[in-house]
């Protein structure tokens, strides 16, 4: 059946929306996922991705047209109606709910020829996506038989470094769907993976000596944006732990991108610290701040939300001393910091620090060698600028 | 420098290394009679009234006698430099070249060696299926022999001069329409790609190719007439804004492997052209070691373009159907785009 194309609701201020460009052209393939059409609110300019995979047609609003949201300016023709074949014995056997009518006809003579429903990708550009970390699920293919090839997957770098050079656009997005989003992953989390939890408690009395020193000099920095620095370092010389899960695949990452777990009053919500390794704190901490503030806004969008590598709760504001941090999938390790308690025994300061891994994907052996790295970094935080 | 064509070139390599040593002798059918081509295709001209008709050894025709003149002239301490008219002859050869000069080093442990050449024309020119076939893949299968395929004049000339001072049996295969040989002997479509050739002493060494052309979107790979065919199919796609890199591997055996992975992991695509047929072809092996050595780095199918698995037609629209084609190569390009 065909997907119809519905313009988002985005809120309950926003009543119509212009579109401003068309990614895709009448009768061309579109994958799930894909950037489709941009429309423009009077807050923002959003990409909507398609709902489903097909052949775009059926395309009623044009750019610069100002549309009603929930209106259905297109549909997604799915293979049985749009694709590539469409015998009548086939017909027979699969049953496909329309027969082929003239316009499915139509499409099926401007679509990419395919062999199969399998999108193929070219051994080369998987390296490339590997290698940058792209997913290649959100890459389309132009090469033979619709393979992904290594053209496709550079124009979505490209897009992506364009994307990150403009201004960061004030992205509209329901607050529900941020919870939904982020109670649907923890459930899916905690349902298969088999979590060890290992603890260890790291002198604080240099780190909070650090920040002291820090303040006086007028760097405002949270106890968070330290322990992100230090897991910065720390997974950049122990990339094993820089991990997510794809489906059966377990993915390392070239860049560090930290998910942080965020107290957004109405839940819990996980939105990412990119390149946490490559900044400086005062620059950690401005991004730190900002994505808590559009958390408790509820302003978080669902580009926030994707592609941590690590995740990090840090309990110590809530007055939390330890605790078992439960992954956050698709990472494979998350780390959770208690508060610092002064004056615990020899040491002047002291923090709990637990770190959870999926036993399935780390060893044990590597997950120890790793919390102890996060220990000394604590504890003689010069070994941050060696 | 002179211009020459690569029949000259041979000629010159011939000439210069009986001069040098007088162990090289050449054996072959009408390769010195009084009035003749000099072999079918000029190449051993003249050279019988300047060495004599006992370095220029005609022979009777029979490619047994050939083989087995060379072959053990060889293994007795001669430099010997055979040809047949036509490559398809060699099959007539087949026990004395595969069983026995192939083999000799082996099964001797290395107490005796072949240092034979064995020159054979090879192409699809009008003559019908028993004087066109491309036989470089039946002698590549082959453990110990050499195997080379100049397709310049300058090429032709340094790979000669090597073969005749390798210490294996070394097959050169030539193609007839690349000759350039003029007259009665010119086959009808040769090219005669006339060259510059040094005239100081100069060797080019067997089992290194060249880059003929250099590009970054698809990697092209031809020997002998097809080379021609690649790069003037490179020339086309260069005015659609595709750029071909076109290698010449020049030696089969042993081949430069890494100059053609190294050309791939740089464009990504691989196109082999070569006139031979399809199944079991000097292609496929090109394309296995591809596929097993470079193969993260392909970004399309790597494509075979070759003659089908048929004889060589005699009809002249047939045969121009059936040799590869500059526009079946492009074609082939743009598959892999």
């Amino acid at each position: 059946m065909a997907h119809p194309v519905l313009v988002p609701p985005l809120g309950q201020t926003v009543d119509t929306v212009t579109i401003v460009t068309w990614y895709k052209r009448e009768g061309e393939a579109v994958r799930e996922g894909e950037p489709l059409y941009a429309i423009e609110t009077d807050k923002a300019v959003l990409d909507i991705e398609a709902q489903a995979s097909g052949v775009l047609r059926g395309v009623t609003a044009t750019e610069g047209d100002e549309v009603e949201v929930l209106r259905a300016i297109a549909e997604i023709a799915t293979a049985a109606e749009g694709g590539t074949v469409g015998t009548t014995a086939e017909a027979a056997d699969g049953a496909p709910e329309v027969a082929p009518s003239e316009s499915s006809v139509a499409a099926r003579a401007v679509t990419p020829v395919r062999r199969g429903p399998r999108q193929f990708v070219s051994p080369r550009a998987r390296r490339l996506a590997e290698a940058e970390g792209v997913s290649l699920e959100e890459v389309a293919g132009s090469g033979p038989e619709g393979a992904v090839v290594e053209r496709d997957v550079r124009a979505w770098l490209e897009r992506r470094s364009s994307a990150q050079e403009t201004p960061p656009r004030e992205l509209a997005a329901p607050a529900a769907a941020v919870s939904e989003v982020v109670v649907a992953q923890m459930g899916a989390k905690l349902a298969g993976a088999p979590l060890v939890t290992l603890d260890v408690e790291a002198d604080a009395s240099a780190l909070t000596g650090l920040r002291a020193q820090l303040a006086a000099a007028e760097v405002e920095i949270a106890d968070t944006d330290l322990w992100l620095c230090v897991l910065g370092r720390a997974l950049r010389d122990q990339p094993a732990l820089n991990a997510s899960l794809e489906g059966d695949v377990l993915r390392r990452w070239p860049r560090v991108q930290v998910g942080l777990v965020v107290d957004t009053g109405d839940g819990l919500a996980v939105p990412v610290v990119r390149d946490v390794d490559q900044k400086r704190l005062a620059q950690l901490a401005r991004e730190t701040r900002e994505l808590r503030a559009r958390a408790h806004e509820g302003a978080l969008t669902a580009e926030d939300l994707k592609g941590a590598t690590f995740t990090l709760a840090d309990l110590g504001a809530a007055g939390i001393d330890t605790f078992t941090p439960f992954l956050d999938a698709p990472t494979t390790a998350m780390m959770g910091v208690g508060r610092i308690r002064k004056g615990g025994g020899a040491a002047d300061a002291t923090v709990w620090l637990s770190l959870s891994y999926d036993r399935r994907l780390v060893d044990a052996g590597r997950a120890s060698r790793f919390l102890r790295q996060v220990a000394q970094l604590i504890e003689q935080p010069y070994r941050l600028l060696a | 420098m002179a211009k020459m064509s690569i029949a000259e070139a041979l000629r010159q390599a011939i000439r210069e290394e009986m001069v040098r040593d007088p162990r090289v002798f050449c054996v072959g059918e009408d390769i010195g009679v009084e009035g003749g081509f000099g072999g079918a295709f000029t190449v051993t001209l003249g050279l019988s009234e300047e060495f004599g008709h006992e370095r220029i050894l005609d022979t009777p025709i029979s490619e047994i006698g050939i083989a087995g003149v060379a072959i053990g002239a060889a293994m007795a301490g001669l430099r010997p430099i055979a040809d047949v008219q036509y490559g398809d002859f060699l099959f007539c050869m087949m026990d004395q070249l595969v069983n026995q000069a192939a083999k000799m080093t082996y099964m001797s442990g290395g107490t005796v060696s072949v240092p034979m050449v064995m020159r054979a024309p090879v192409g699809s020119t009008r003559r019908g299926a028993q004087h066109a076939q491309s036989l470089e893949a039946f002698f590549t299968h082959v453990p110990g022999l050499k195997v080379v395929a100049p397709a310049t004049a300058y090429d032709a000339k340094g790979l000669l001069k090597s073969a005749v001072r390798d210490d294996n049996p070394v097959l050169v295969f030539e193609h007839k329409l690349l000759y350039g040989s003029k007259g009665p002997r010119s086959e009808a479509g040769a090219l005669s790609p006339v060259g510059e050739v040094p005239d100081e002493e100069y060797l080019v060494p067997i089992g290194k190719g060249i880059v003929r052309r250099e590009g970054s979107d698809v990697t092209i790979v031809g020997k002998l007439l097809t080379l021609y065919r690649a790069l003037g199919a490179a020339e086309k796609l260069a005015a659609e804004g595709i750029s071909a890199e076109v290698i010449d591997p020049r030696t089969l055996v042993p081949l430069d492997r890494e100059l053609i992975l190294e050309s791939v992991r740089k464009t990504g695509r691989l196109v082999i052209v070569e006139e031979d047929n399809l199944t079991g072809g000097w292609a496929a092996d090109i394309a296995a070691i591809v596929a097993e050595e470079a193969f993260f780095y392909l970004d399309a199918p790597i494509v075979r373009v070759s003659a089908p698995d048929t004889p060589a037609p005699f009809a002249p629209v047939m045969e121009a159907f059936y040799v590869p084609s500059e526009e079946r190569v492009i074609e082939a390009v743009r598959s892999t785009l």
